[in-house]
């Protein structure tokens, strides 16, 4: 539950990371609609999203970026259910991607994760209303052993753990030793988050911090 | 995962990827801590050893539940990672309804991983507060008494990246299985990743939200929203209840 809640940071920071996910609804969607419509159903969803200027795309099922090799190759492989992604910076392409699903009714539930004020005004200039909200209340128990916050806010952007706070730590010290850029490193720490809902760019910005 | 002793060259690329660093190098070869690996996967799917010396042996029972709970790639139930659709689809199944609220106490994340032995911890305090297991879980197939919380002793020391236990709640019962999962939070050689889920009323306000302010407990700026744009299809002829 949750890959895209539980992430850390400023609000300043947290402004530019919004997270859509869409995929259908097992036991409904997926036996009223025949599995190849579905697919284009999703991949019209992340069409629309690049269409809106979003950061990233990603498939849950059939990987990022990185793994699958480029966006079409994303787009390609959604063939059939699963969840899909679009990482968005900026407020105002989220509303604009809002309109745009409205628009477009591909029947699809699509939950937008970010700042809960800042959504509530994206939903009401986009005609849209939050159905059901998912709160995070922080981190339990024995805490001694989690890094640095700098280091949290960008691991926490894989909700399944997979960047690494090692190769994280690696890339920033690549950095500080001048032998990778922020935006590259921040590219980088993407590859192993197989969803595709790492803010490679938020996390290039955290990096500068850390190297600074 | 282990590691191809005759093909490791010790290079050392792989260390950094590990989530749990259970990956050392011992006189110029890597080698895998077993009781720490999660068997995530995540070392092998890199790509980055440049003998492909990272092996993933076929893995025999409870270990099993290792990769199972640990490794994206996994689906359980038509779904990928360790949770269920939970609120991502409410707005189709209804499987959290006005007068209920969902919690998912997401154990060993972030960075930390838990063996199953804490998990039944917080397992059997939700249990105690009659709190409804989600059969859609993976985590749920494992517990042998709902009524407790008791996880299957076979698999108690097994390690894994997380693992969520997901329950419902009458509404009235949030607010004492919110307060007594925080209380048994020292309890716990782990850390864990607490929400709440709830559906909005018709004026926008959120039930869930009212009780956690009322209580003063504290949740975080940034939220997930499913913003209802799911519906079903014109297709469907016949009705029929949220089951796995
Ligand atoms: S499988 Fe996962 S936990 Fe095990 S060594 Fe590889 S990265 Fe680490
Ligand atoms: S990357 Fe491969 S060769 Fe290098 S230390 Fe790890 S297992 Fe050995």
């Amino acid at each position: 539950m949750s890959h895209t809640l539980h992430r850390r940071g400023s609000v300043e920071s947290l402004k530019k990371d919004i997270v859509f996910l869409a995929l259908p609804a097992h036991r409904y969607n997926d036996q009223d609609i025949p599995m190849e419509e579905v697919g284009a159903k999703l991949r019209r969803f992340m069409e629309i999203g690049l269409e809106q200027g979003c950061i990233c795309i990603g498939n849950a099922s059939t990987g990022n970026l990185h793994t699958l090799g480029g966006v079409q190759q994303i787009l390609d492989s959604t063939t059939s259910g699963a969840t899909v992604h679009c990482v968005f910076d900026d407020q105002e392409k989220a509303i604009a991607m809002m309109q745009a699903l409205k628009e477009a009714d591909l029947g699809m539930s699509v939950v937008v994760s970010g700042l809960f004020d800042m959504l509530g005004e994206c939903c009401q200039k986009s005609g849209l209303h939050m159905h059901t909200v998912e709160y995070s209340l922080g981190i339990w128990g024995n805490t001694s052993g989690l890094p640095a916050e700098p280091i949290m806010e960008i691991n926490t952007m894989c909700g399944h753990g997979m960047v690494s706070v090692g190769r994280i730590q690696d890339v920033a010290d690549k950095i500080k030793k001048g032998r990778m850029t922020c935006e590259e490193g921040g590219k980088e720490l993407a590859k192993t988050c197989t969803c595709g809902i790492f803010n490679w760019k938020r996390a290039a910005e955290i990096l500068a911090e850390i190297a600074s | 995962m282990i590691v191809d002793q005759k093909l490791c060259i010790g290079c050392g690329r792989c260390r950094v990827y590990c989530p749990v660093r259970a990956i050392r190098l011992e006189n110029r070869k890597a080698v895998i801590d077993q009781d720490l690996c999660t068997e995530c996967a995540n070392c092998q799917r890199a790509n980055i050893c440049p003998k492909q010396a990272l092996v993933k042996p076929a893995l025999e029972w409870p270990r099993q539940v290792r990769s199972q709970m640990s490794d994206v790639t996994t689906v359980y139930r038509g779904v990928n990672g360790r949770g269920t659709e939970e609120m991502k689809t409410n707005d189709v199944t209804g499987r959290f309804k006005k007068g209920f609220a969902g919690i998912a106490v997401e154990l060993g994340r972030p960075q930390v991983s838990t063996t199953m032995r804490d998990l039944e911890k917080i397992a059997m305090v939700v249990a105690a507060h009659g709190a409804e297991f989600e059969e859609c879980n993976p985590i749920t197939s494992y517990i042998v008494d709902k009524a407790t919380g008791k996880v299957n002793p076979e698999i108690l020391d097994e390690r894994v990246i997380s693992g969520i236990i997901e329950v419902t709640v009458p509404i009235e019962r949030l607010r004492e299985n919110v307060e007594a999962i925080i209380a048994a939070a020292d309890q716990l050689d782990t850390v864990f990743s607490l929400d709440v889920v709830c559906v909005n009323n018709e004026d926008g306000s959120n039930d869930a939200r009212t009780i956690l302010d009322e209580a003063g407990i504290w949740y975080r700026p940034n939220a997930k929203n499913n913003v209802g744009l799911g519906h079903l299809d014109s297709r469907r002829e016949k009705d029929v209840s949220y089951t796995a």
